[in-house]
C-alpha cells in the first residue's frame, strides 16, 4: 500500500507537471459536441442514436436515468434493450451486465474516456457507480478506438460524472426500496476562472433482513457502502486538466437469514468486504494551427482489496494497476484527416486465492498505436471512416512476452435520413477469473482451473474477430422524429476461457482452447441481432419497442460440438411507454419479456421459464422542489422461487449434500415499492 | 429490402392517421426570456395538446411553432406561454403568473437583462395586463 502511494503520487506528479499533455478526452470533438447538446427537456427521448459517430452508438441523458429506480450503473440500463443486467448469483446481490451476449468483462468501461474498472473491479465494479452521479452514458456496441486499448470485444461504456463547471452546483438525492436506503450528495465547492472541483459522497444501506421467498436465504445482502470522490477540473487558455480521487468501502452480508444470532447448527453465511481506492489526472494541450491538434495525457493508479468467504470457501484479493497513455493529435492536409498515435502502459499487480488456486500474476502491457480517420463533411454526410492498428506486448508471469497486432476498421455511410455502419476489429484481453466469476463462488462444486503444478493459475488470454454491421433511420414524419434501427454483430473468438457445469452437480471446470484459422467452423461465437423503433406516437407520451436475438455458443465439453452457453436469453422483447405531463408529472411503463435460458444440464430443469419484468414509475418535478417519485418494479411479481439449491442443510466443512446458488435466471426479489427525491441546486446569478 | 416496405407502410399509417394535412400550421412568436432554463419552460409550456413542434432560440426569442387549427388556437398557445410567466409579444403574463418564474430567469430585471446582454424588455412593466387580455391584445406597443 505504502509503495502503491508513493509511486501514485510520483507518477500524478509527472503527469502535472509536464507542460504539453491533452485533453484525453481524444476519442473525437465532435463527440464532445454532442454531449454538450444534450439537456433536459420535456420532450427529451432519453436515448439518441449518434449521428456523426461512426461507431455504433447510443447516448443515453439523464433524462433517460431518471426513468428507472436506477442505483448504479449496473442498474442503469433497465430501459435499454442493448444490455441486459441479471445477478451473478443469489447470494451477493451483484448484478452483471450483459452486451452482444457476452458478460461484463468484456466490455471496457471508461469514465469520461479513460479506462476505469478492470481486472478485479470488472463485475463488482459497476455496482461501486452511483447513478445519482452519473451524467450521461454512451454505449458503444462492438469495439471502438484503438487509442482506449485492445480490449472491449463486446463494446465499450462511457460514464460522464456531473461536472463542476456547471451552473447546478449542488445536486440531492434521498431514496428508499425495500430495507435499502441511500443517500446521494454533490457539491460543487470552488469554482474560479481556471478551476473547479466539486465532491461527490454516497451512502447506500440494506439495513433490513429480507426474506420475501421463504428460503431462509436473505434475498438481498445487508449492506453498507459509502463511496467518496473529490474531482478537479482545469480550463486553461491552451489547456485542460482534471484529477480526480475516488475511495469506496463495500461491506455486505448474505446468506442464511440467521447471520450473527446463535443457532443450534451452523450456517451457510458470506461476507464480502471490498476497499477501492481510485486516482487519475488527465491533462490536455492544445496546439497551434487547428482545431484537432492535441497533445495529451492520461493517468491512472487503482488499489482494491477484497476480502470474503462463501460459507466454507475463501476468496480474497489484492490489486493495484497503474495505466498511462500518451496521445498525439493531428490533422494532415485539411480537418477531414485526422491522425492519432501514441503509446499505452498498464502494470497490473494481483494476489488472489479463489476456489482453493492462488491467482497471483503480474501483467504489463505496452503498445504502441496510429489511427487515421476519415470524414467526408462535418455534418457527417458521405463516407467516415476510421482505420486503427495498435501493436501490443503482453507480459504475463510466468510466460513468455506475447506479442498482439490488433487492426480496427469502421466504416460509416450517411445518406440523407440514413446511416450505414460496418466494422471489423481485433480485440484481446486477459480473464481475471475469480473476480470475473465470483458468483460461482456461492456453491460447494469442486474446481478444476488451468493451473501449474504448484497450484498457481494465471489469466487466460483470450481473442476474437467481430464484424458488425448497423443501420439507422431517422426522420420526422409528421412533425415528430421517428428513429428506426437495425445491427448485427458476430464475435468469433479463437481464444477462449469456458466454464463448464454440465459434468456433475459437484464439479465445475474451467477450460482453455485455442482454434487457428482453418478452425472457423469450431470456434466459440456470440451472435447478437436487434431491431427497435422509437416515436411519438401520442402527444407528449414516447414509445420505444425493440427485439434483441442472441445466439452465445461454446465448445462442449461433453462432445466435439459447440453447445448454448448457459444463461443466455435468446430472444427479448423490450417496450417502453414515457408521458411526460406540461405539469411536470411523468409516468414510465417499461417491460421486458426474457425467453427461456439454458440451465446446466444435470440437477436442473433444461430450460428456464419465460419470464416478463414490468415496471412503473410515476414523478412529479417542479422548479422549486426538485423531483419526487415513486414505483413499482417487478409489477408481475415473478421470481426464481429457488435460487439457493440445498439452502435446508445442515452445514459443517465439507458440506454434506448439494449447495448451490450461482445459477439465477430471473428477479430473486418479487414486487418492491421505491420512492425517492432529487433536487438541483443552482447558482444564483 | 424488407426494411424499406416496412418504413414505407409505417409511413403510410402515420400519414392516414393525420387525414388533411392542410389542418397544419405555422407560425412565430416573440416570446420573452433570458436563458436555457426558460427555453425549456417555453417549449415545455408551449407544446400543448394539437402543438406538433415547438423551438425557441434564445438569441432571437422567436418561438417557431407547428400545430394543428382544428384542434387548438394561437390565442390558446399565448395563454398557455402566459400562464407559464413568460411575456408574448403584445400579450404579457400577469404579475402573479410571472411571479412564479425561476430567480434565475427574472426576464423583466434590468440587470439580469443587461447580464445577457438584452435592451428593453418586450413588455414595459406597469401595463394592465387583465386590459391586455380583453382587448385580445389588439392595442399597440
Amino acid at each position: 500500500m505504502k509503495s502503491f502511494i508513493s509511486l501514485v503520487l510520483g507518477l500524478a506528479a509527472f503527469v502535472w507537471a509536464s507542460p504539453a499533455y491533452a485533453q484525453v478526452d481524444t476519442s473525437s470533438i465532435e463527440l464532445f459536441k454532442e454531449l454538450d447538446e444534450v439537456e433536459v427537456r420535456g420532450d427529451d427521448p432519453g436515448v439518441s442514436l449518434s449521428k456523426k459517430a461512426i461507431n455504433t452508438k447510443e447516448l443515453i441523458s439523464e433524462v433517460e436515468l431518471r426513468k428507472a429506480a436506477c442505483c448504479d450503473l449496473s442498474e442503469s440500463f433497465e430501459t435499454n434493450a442493448s444490455i441486459s443486467a441479471s445477478f451473478t448469483d443469489a447470494v451477493t446481490g451483484t448484478r452483471q451486465i450483459r452486451l452482444l451476449g457476452l458478460e461484463g468483462p468484456y466490455a471496457l468501461y471508461t469514465r469520461g474516456n479513460l479506462r476505469t474498472m478492470e481486472g478485479t473491479a470488472s463485475v463488482m465494479g459497476l455496482g461501486f457507480i452511483p447513478g445519482a452521479w452519473i451524467q450521461s452514458i454512451q454505449l458503444t456496441k462492438g469495439p471502438g478506438s484503438v487509442v482506449n486499448g485492445a480490449s472491449a470485444i463486446s463494446g465499450q461504456v462511457n460514464y460522464e460524472l456531473r461536472p463542476s463547471f456547471t451552473d447546478k452546483i449542488g445536486h440531492f438525492n434521498l431514496f428508499a426500496g425495500p430495507g435499502r436506503l441511500e443517500q446521494n450528495l454533490i457539491y460543487t465547492w470552488k469554482q474560479s476562472k481556471n478551476w473547479s472541483s466539486n465532491v461527490m459522497i454516497h451512502g447506500r444501506q440494506q439495513l433490513f433482513r429480507w426474506d420475501r421467498n421463504g428460503d431462509n436465504f436473505l434475498d438481498a445482502p445487508l449492506s453498507n457502502h459509502i463511496f467518496v470522490q473529490n474531482a478537479w477540473k482545469f480550463n486553461g487558455k491552451n489547456s485542460e486538466g482534471q484529477l480526480g480521487i475516488k475511495f469506496s468501502s463495500s461491506d455486505n452480508i448474505g446468506g442464511d437469514v440467521n447471520f450473527g444470532r446463535p443457532t443450534f447448527a451452523p450456517i451457510w453465511s458470506h461476507e464480502l468486504n471490498t476497499d477501492r481506492l481510485e486516482l487519475w489526472a488527465k491533462r490536455g494541450y492544445f496546439l497551434k494551427g487547428g482545431i484537432n491538434r492535441s497533445i495529451g495525457t492520461q493517468f491512472n493508479a487503482n488499489y482494491q482489496a477484497i476480502d470474503s468467504y462463501f460459507g466454507t470457501r475463501q476468496f480474497n484479493t489484492e490489486e493495484t494497476d497503474y495505466y498511462g497513455n500518451l496521445i498525439f493529435q493531428d490533422n494532415i492536409s485539411d480537418t477531414r484527416h485526422t491522425i492519432k498515435a501514441g503509446i499505452d502502459l498498464r502494470a497490473q499487480d494481483v494476489n488472489m486465492f479463489m476456489w482453493d488456486y492462488y491467482g497471483d500474476y503480474t501483467a504489463i502491457t505496452s503498445g504502441v498505436y496510429g489511427e487515421y480517420s476519415f470524414v467526408s463533411s462535418p455534418d457527417g454526410q458521405g463516407l467516415s471512416l476510421i482505420l486503427g492498428q495498435r501493436l501490443d506486448r503482453l507480459d504475463l508471469t510466468g510466460r513468455d512476452p506475447m506479442l498482439f497486432y490488433v487492426p480496427r476498421l469502421h466504416l460509416k455511410y450517411n445518406h440523407k435520413a440514413w446511416s450505414l455502419r460496418g466494422q471489423a476489429s481485433r480485440s484481446y484481453r486477459y480473464a481475471t477469473l475469480g473476480a470475473e466469476y465470483m458468483g460461482y463462488m456461492a456453491n460447494n462444486r469442486h474446481f478444476t482451473l488451468p493451473s501449474t503444478s504448484a497450484g498457481i493459475s494465471t489469466p487466460a488470454v483470450e481473442s476474437s474477430w467481430t464484424l458488425g454491421s448497423s443501420i439507422a433511420y431517422t426522420k420526422d414524419v409528421f412533425f415528430k422524429e421517428l428513429q428506426l434501427n437495425a445491427d448485427i454483430f458476430l464475435t468469433k473468438f479463437d481464444r477462449k476461457i469456458g466454464l463448464d457445469l454440465d459434468g456433475s452437480t459437484d464439479s465445475a471446470t474451467f477450460f482453455y482452447r485455442e482454434f487457428s484459422p482453418s478452425e472457423w467452423e469450431n470456434q466459440p461465437f456470440a451472435l447478437s441481432a436487434q431491431i427497435g423503433a422509437q416515436y411519438e406516437l401520442i402527444h407528449r407520451t414516447m414509445f420505444k419497442v425493440a427485439y434483441r436475438y442472441q445466439d452465445v455458443r461454446q465448445v462442449d465439453l461433453q462432445s466435439v460440438a459447440l453447445e448454448e452457453v448457459i444463461l443466455n436469453v435468446p430472444h427479448l422483447l423490450y417496450l417502453g411507454v414515457s408521458y411526460s405531463a406540461r405539469n411536470g408529472i411523468g409516468v414510465e411503463l417499461n417491460a421486458n419479456y426474457n425467453a427461456s435460458q439454458r440451465l446446466p444440464s444435470v440437477g436442473y430443469e433444461q430450460r428456464s421459464p419465460a419470464f416478463t419484468m414490468l415496471n412503473l414509475q410515476v414523478s412529479k418535478t417542479t422548479s422549486q422542489r426538485g423531483q419526487f417519485y415513486i414505483g413499482l418494479q417487478n409489477l408481475l411479481n415473478v421470481r426464481h422461487l429457488n435460487p439457493v439449491i440445498g439452502n435446508d442443510l445442515w452445514f459443517s466443512d465439507p458440506i454434506p449434500g448439494r449447495f448451490d446458488a450461482s445459477v439465477v435466471w430471473g428477479p430473486i426479489m418479487g414486487r418492491q415499492l421505491y420512492a425517492g427525491w432529487r433536487y438541483d441546486l443552482k447558482k444564483k446569478k | 429490402m424488407k426494411l424499406k416496405h416496412i418504413i414505407t407502410s409505417l409511413l403510410l399509417i402515420f400519414s392516414l392517421g393525420s387525414v388533411g394535412q392542410s389542418k397544419i400550421t405555422t407560425a412565430t412568436l416573440e416570446v420573452d426570456g433570458l436563458c436555457g432554463m426558460c427555453k425549456k419552460r417555453i417549449e415545455n409550456a408551449a407544446y400543448i395538446k394539437g402543438v406538433k413542434q415547438v423551438e425557441w432560440s434564445t438569441e432571437t426569442h422567436e418561438l417557431k411553432l407547428v400545430y394543428r387549427n382544428d384542434k387548438v388556437q394561437k390565442k390558446d398557445i399565448i395563454a398557455a406561454i402566459n400562464e407559464a410567466g413568460h411575456d408574448v409579444k403584445d400579450h404579457p403574463a400577469t404579475d402573479e403568473q410571472y411571479a412564479n418564474i425561476h430567480g434565475c430567469c427574472r426576464f423583466r430585471d434590468p440587470e439580469q437583462r443587461a447580464a445577457h446582454g438584452l435592451g428593453d424588455p418586450l413588455c414595459k412593466p406597469g401595463e394592465t395586463h387583465e386590459e391586455h387580455h380583453a382587448h385580445g391584445g389588439k392595442d399597440k406597443h
